[in-house]
């Protein structure tokens, strides 16, 4: 683990200073979970690739802003994770003013399942079935480590809108994954 | 057959599952990328090359500018010239003294009593024509009161700075009733 991060601040290095062959290389070695992260968000491959593309060419026009002291990957995330955001707001404007009236209280635990067996496919199935509003909470909450009031400046909503959502969103998510795990067992 | 579980625990178990996460993109996305990269960078260049230009381009004028100041200032001398008039003044007033000076000489000596040249303090040269051809009784008078005016260019200096300290010169004609 510690070769690689030195091998990759030697390629951050030469990227820095425009070595189109380092770009190349950094490309390669990160470009799979780069565009992981975008379909995740976009649910779309068409949408993740546009996002894709416009979040690589932030990473190599800012790459002299990147320190090495910080984690390379969760910087590309973050560009990437941003990009998409951006990519949704464009899309979806005022999608989260109805649910702002729905809010409820949010219980501390919930329901889940005796066994979690499910593959990593079949959580992003789940995932993908949430509603736009309350996915984008869920998967930056959960996923990408964001806090409730990052998600609301990003996503231009309430604090208590975006603490809603993620409530709402484990509730759907849990319904989603017992419907599965009921089918599972069916068949 | 379901159980209670913290949310915490959910959502740790959710992200352990999307850690390492990887979607092979497609190949022409590269190209793209790159593609746009590059016109990135030439764009940069040609910004560069342009503002090169502009620079270069102005800093020529304004060396142009500095070299017509400059061709501007040789030409000034012959306005400067009146400035060096005023210096060559007292040049013209020595010649004009020295012209006067004879005939200031022949008046006094011609018509001047004794005690009026001595009441006007008249200034007489010592020049040996007028010196020898003088009366006697003229004589005394003129070495009494006369002060020098100007024998000769180089004591210009010295009668101005008498006359600033308000001793008089007159002109040499003076005229008295009997």
């Amino acid at each position: 683990m510690r070769a690689m991060e030195a091998a990759d601040i030697h390629i951050i290095e030469r990227c820095k200073k425009g070595d189109s062959n380092a770009q190349r290389q950094v490309y390669a070695r990160y470009s799979s979970m780069m565009f992981a992260v975008a379909i995740r968000y976009t649910n779309a491959r068409v949408d993740a690739e546009d996002v894709m593309q416009e979040a690589w060419i932030k990473v190599f026009r800012h790459i002299k802003s990147f320190s090495e002291h910080n984690s390379f990957e969760g910087w590309l995330r973050r560009i990437v994770v941003n990009t998409a955001i951006t990519h949704y707001r464009r899309n979806q404007k005022h999608q989260f003013q109805l649910d702002i009236e729905e809010v409820h209280a949010t219980p501390n635990d919930f329901e889940a399942f005796k066994e979690i067996d499910f593959t990593k496919d079949e959580l992003a199935k789940a995932i993908a079935q949430l509603p736009k509003g309350y996915g984008m909470v869920f998967k930056l909450y959960v996923i990408d480590g964001f806090k409730h009031k990052e998600i609301a400046e990003q996503l231009g909503i309430d604090l208590n809108t975006s603490k809603s959502q993620l409530s709402r969103a484990r509730r759907y998510l849990q319904d989603v994954l017992h419907a599965m795990s009921q089918r599972a067992k069916k068949e | 057959m379901q159980k209670k579980m913290k949310n915490e625990e959910f959502d740790h178990y959710i992200q352990s599952q999307f850690a390492d996460e990887a979607i092979t993109p497609p190949q022409q996305i590269e190209g793209a990328i790159f593609a746009a990269m590059a016109k990135n960078s030439r764009r940069k260049k040609l910004g560069v090359i342009g503002t090169g230009i502009l620079v270069l381009g102005a800093l020529a004028y304004g060396v142009n500018g500095t070299m017509n100041t400059t061709r501007v200032v040789t030409e000034t001398p012959p306005v400067a010239v009146p400035v060096a008039a005023p210096v060559a003044m007292p040049v013209t007033l020595e010649v004009l003294d020295q012209e006067e000076q004879p005939i200031q000489k022949q008046e006094v000596h011609d018509d001047v009593l004794p005690a009026a040249a001595a009441s006007a303090s008249i200034v007489l040269e010592d020049s040996d024509a007028v010196e020898n051809a003088r009366p006697d009784n003229l004589e005394a008078v003129a070495s009494r009161s006369v002060q020098p005016v100007v024998s000769n260019s180089q004591e210009l200096p010295a009668i101005l700075h008498e006359t600033d300290s308000e001793v008089w010169v007159m002109p040499a004609t003076v005229r008295v009733k009997e």
